[in-house]
């Protein structure tokens, strides 16, 4: 059902469409890598949120490590959807790093809370570029 | 991310704020940062469609040139 509805779908889409589609840019290791680094270390940094110091550095890095993956996705011909994925990522990890060293202290479950958002954000963003074609 | 999900976020994000588990700034910033978890996510999708899509016209391209 699901392969039926993708090719009636696949037929009512323009020529641009497929044409983007196949020509889709492949699977790329170090793109996936990133990510995969990204997700980690929001990880670690979710481990210690008690630790305010260790976190803010560990936030800093978070945003360098989300900056890399953004200039890294930007000049792959046909890879726009992962740039603006990447983009928005780096958005979000701004943001929580220029909230983490404004605020002298933050609590403990808007600290998780915040990591977390960056996690599921990194996984999901993980999740597709993980199934581009090889 | 599908509406419900999105509507959990708010609920456990609201809860936390009235218990005085988060104050009002930080609160704001989670659902800034929700978002921007809707932007990628919405990427997201666009782009499981089009992988979707690679692997139907490959699949088709295959068996045409079987046929020829």
């Amino acid at each position: 059902m699901k392969r039926i509805l993708i090719v009636l779908f696949a037929f009512s889409l323009s020529g641009c469409a497929l044409f983007d589609a196949y020509f889709m840019a492949k699977y790329d290791t170090t793109e996936y890598a990133l990510v995969n680094e990204i997700k980690t270390k929001a990880q670690v940094a979710e481990e210690n949120c008690s630790n305010h110091l260790l976190v803010v550095t560990q936030v800093n890095e978070l945003y360098i490590k989300s900056l890399e993956f953004k200039n890294f996705t930007t000049h792959i011909p046909r890879n726009k959807d992962a740039n603006n994925m990447s983009t928005k990522l780096l958005t979000l990890t701004k943001d929580t790093r220029d909230y983490f060293n404004k605020a002298e202290k933050v609590s403990l479950i808007f600290c998780k809370t915040k990591l977390q958002q960056v996690i599921n954000s990194a996984d999901t963003i993980q999740h597709v570029i993980g199934s581009k074609p090889r | 991310m599908t509406p419900e999900k999105l509507n959990n976020y708010i609920i456990e994000y609201c809860k936390a704020f009235e218990n005085g588990e988060i104050t009002k700034e930080e609160y704001l910033e989670l659902l800034k940062g929700i978002n921007i978890m809707e932007g990628i996510a919405d990427d997201a999708e666009g782009l499981a469609l089009k992988e979707q899509l690679n692997v139907m016209l490959n699949a088709v391209i295959s068996s045409a040139s079987l046929m020829v």
